[in-house]
């Protein structure tokens, strides 16, 4: 299948979009990867959004494939990471996170469009580590996202998280 | 028994409010929400709104309940999908000394204290009724289960009369529901 390029940014409403560069806010359109590997004038890039607490403190920026990012909070703190992708084949993404602390409780969760309109989605009380292996479809366009949090259920003392793709 | 300070809560178009209790069906409540809101909210936003949040905001909540002997061998199964092995009599232990805490093991009745302050609070017996609250809820209650336990734990007698024993409270509950929507009143716990 010959696929047209998307990007370098984008989101299935809109597929050509430029680098989104105010990482103050919510970015609404994401990288577009090729599978899991570089483009030639593009490396591979995700989203991640670290939100510390409810109220408290997030953050948004991009990372690279094996990267962690992490975030530590004492009420509900979650990680969040989004991409988008091309594929002329499925391939399979992994997600990776570990959870330090005491007294919490994980959910996880991810979730994948394509523009031809294949729909996956999943959700996980999970351990405190671990990998969640997603298999992606061929796409002209895909939008993938995954979360991760940590509800604290004493209120003492914080948790982190830390999270990645590989 | 552990209790939580506050419970989770998914929020519904409809109003509702359903309380997430592990190991009660939270993977389909979950896929129902993000089926049923797919098309509605920007991408970025969809999955923050599919996951269960802090407050119920004083809304009525939709609660099921499951049969708590049923609900901890599916929760055993759990925690053991992976590489680690727990063994049933190490969890009983931990539980009675305080000593384990896993969201899959805390008590039903404990995490139902979390709706207090909700407009009304109706309980439904999973999987039994489960359909009905999705639909009472506004969600599609034909969602496949994708996150069946495999391989469930046989308890020994004794096994059994400490879970019993442990559990008395989700189970005075759990047998309390003799219809889907029952409503409950928090004082009488």
């Amino acid at each position: 299948m010959a696929i047209l390029r998307a990007g370098p940014w984008g989101n299935l409403n809109s597929t050509h979009e430029d680098p989104w560069t105010d990482f103050s806010q919510f970015p609404t359109h994401y990288p577009v990867n090729c599978a899991k590997s570089n483009w030639p004038n593009q490396d591979w890039k995700t989203v991640y959004v670290l939100d510390s607490d409810p109220g408290g403190n997030i953050y948004y920026g991009t990372t690279s494939l094996g990267a962690n990012v992490g975030i530590s909070g004492s009420i509900y703190p979650y990680i969040q990471l989004i991409f988008c992708y091309q594929a002329t084949q499925g391939f399979d993404v992994d997600f990776n996170w570990t959870i330090t602390g005491s007294n919490f409780a994980p959910t996880l969760t991810w979730d994948y469009e394509t523009i031809e309109g294949d729909t996956d989605s999943f959700f996980n009380t999970p351990a405190n580590s671990g990998t969640e292996t997603i298999s992606l479809p061929a796409t002209t366009f895909g939008f993938v996202s995954a979360y991760i949090d940590a509800y604290k259920f004493d209120g003492l003392g914080s948790v982190t998280i830390q999270a990645s793709w590989s | 028994m552990s209790r939580v300070n506050a419970g989770r809560f998914w929020h519904l178009k409809s109003g509702f409010v359903i309380l997430m209790i592990p190991k009660c069906g939270s993977a389909t409540i979950f896929r129902s929400l993000i089926e049923a809101n797919r098309l509605n909210y920007n991408r970025h936003k969809l999955m923050k709104i599919c996951i269960p949040q802090r407050q119920h905001e004083n809304k009525p909540a939709l609660v099921a309940i499951r049969d708590p002997v049923e609900r901890f061998k599916s929760a055993v199964s759990h925690v053991n999908r992976n590489s680690t092995h727990i063994s049933v009599d190490g969890i009983l232990d931990g539980l009675e000394s305080g000593s384990y805490k896993d969201q899959h093991f805390m008590s039903q009745s404990a995490e139902l204290s979390a709706c207090d302050g909700c407009e009304s609070v109706k309980l439904y017996r999973f999987p039994f009724d489960f359909e009905q609250m999705l639909f009472d809820g506004g969600l599609n209650a034909k969602i496949p289960h994708k996150n069946q336990s495999i391989s469930k734990p046989i308890l020994t007698d004794d096994q059994e009369r400490r879970v019993v024993e442990y559990y008395k409270d989700d189970i005075k509950l759990f047998n309390s529901i003799q219809k889907a929507g029952q409503e409950f009143l928090l004082e009488s716990t």
